[in-house]
């Protein structure tokens, strides 16, 4: 799922201060799993800005909803009916929420209020770790299903760099070094062989694109 | 204290104890601190009081185990929400045994 975290108040409060009627808009999507953005969060924060409001001696009101997704246009179309009055939204999904929003209706000013943090797991009760990086040309099959683009800090290809000595990594000794783990795992499977297999070099214009990447399904589209 | 004060309490630590007879102090009994809502807290702020109290019993001796621990997590999510607005307010966790002898306020003020 996409990984998000709310941004400092502040910073929300900022862009917004000056609107009297605000709705803070939820996402029971990645956001929501994530404790970010979704029903709860929405209660805290409505209720979060009518205090701040209050303080700063503000005629302001913030409203709460929370939509199944906002990533998709058919979970957006909903998002008039809650708009009478409303100056501006504040987003509490991911960066694609914002956007599509952004695109759909051009004259709401809408506002991000999480940061967007990478494509990741819960690996623990309130612990989310990153697993890819969404490079386009997944070769994780020849590494035991462990990305090192995403888990080793250099993004090695084949192999580990000479610093890794102690099963953890050189560079950030949090983590285990992904090379060692990709190397024991390949052995217990009997999968060894598959790192003789020179990996070449990635193709990045997959990954970085020129300009958003897209996917077009010639069988779902007309 | 100055302002409305709230008081949850978890039911372990007894009584109202001095408090009932100050109108400037609400109480809130909970079965648990680990009970405690970061919203509950919010709303109580917005209903105008100046200062919540949260009051556990001592670590170690929580019978959720980390209830009051949670509740302390709680408590500084409720000032994450309120960033620099939260210096406005007194948001506190105590932690407590139950102790004879004195009321339960006048352990919660020493702590
Ligand atoms: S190789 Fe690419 S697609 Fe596959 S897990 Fe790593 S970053 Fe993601
Ligand atoms: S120690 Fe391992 S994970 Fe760290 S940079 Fe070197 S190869 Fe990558």
């Amino acid at each position: 799922m996409v990984i998000t975290e709310l941004k400092p108040i502040e910073k929300i409060w900022q862009n917004i201060a000056d609107f009297r009627k605000v709705l803070v808009l939820g996402c029971r999507g990645c956001s929501g799993i994530c404790s970010t953005g979704g029903d709860r969060e929405v209660k805290l924060l409505v209720s979060a800005l009518n205090l701040i409001a209050e303080n700063e001696g503000k005629n302001f009101i913030a409203l709460g909803q929370t939509l199944i997704r906002q990533c998709d246009p058919v979970a957006l179309k909903v998002l008039p009916e809650f708009l009478k009055e409303v100056e501006a939204v504040v987003s509490l999904a991911c960066g694609v929420g914002v956007n599509l929003i952004a695109d759909l209706y051009p004259d709401l000013k809408v506002y991000p209020g999480t940061d967007t943090l990478f494509i990741g797991a819960h690996v623990g009760f309130g612990v989310w770790e990153e697993k890819c990086r969404a490079c386009g040309d997944c070769f994780i099959d020849k590494t035991a299903g462990l990305c090192p683009i995403a888990r080793c800090p250099k993004g090695l290809l084949n192999g580990p760099c000479g610093g890794s000595q102690t099963e953890r990594c050189e560079v950030n000794p949090e983590i285990p070094c992904v090379w060692y783990e990709i190397i024991i795992r390949l052995e217990k499977r009997g999968e060894l062989a598959s790192l003789d297999e020179i990996i070449g070099p990635k193709d990045w214009r997959l990954t970085f694109g020129e300009g958003p990447r897209k996917r077009q399904r010639e069988d779902l589209t007309f | 204290m100055k302002g409305k004060t709230l008081m949850f309490v978890c039911r372990e630590l007894g009584s109202e104890d001095g408090i009932k007879d100050r109108e400037d102090i609400v109480l809130k009994t909970l079965d648990c601190a680990g009970d405690l809502t970061v919203f509950e807290v919010l709303k109580a702020l917005e209903e105008g009081f100046q200062q919540v109290f949260v009051v556990g019993c001592k670590k170690g001796t929580c019978k959720s185990r980390i209830g009051n621990l949670r509740a302390e997590k709680r408590m500084a999510t409720v000032r994450r929400y309120l960033g620099k607005w939260a210096e406005g307010y007194r948001l506190e966790m105590v932690y407590l045994n139950k102790e004879k002898g004195q009321t339960l306020l006048d352990q919660i003020l020493k702590a």
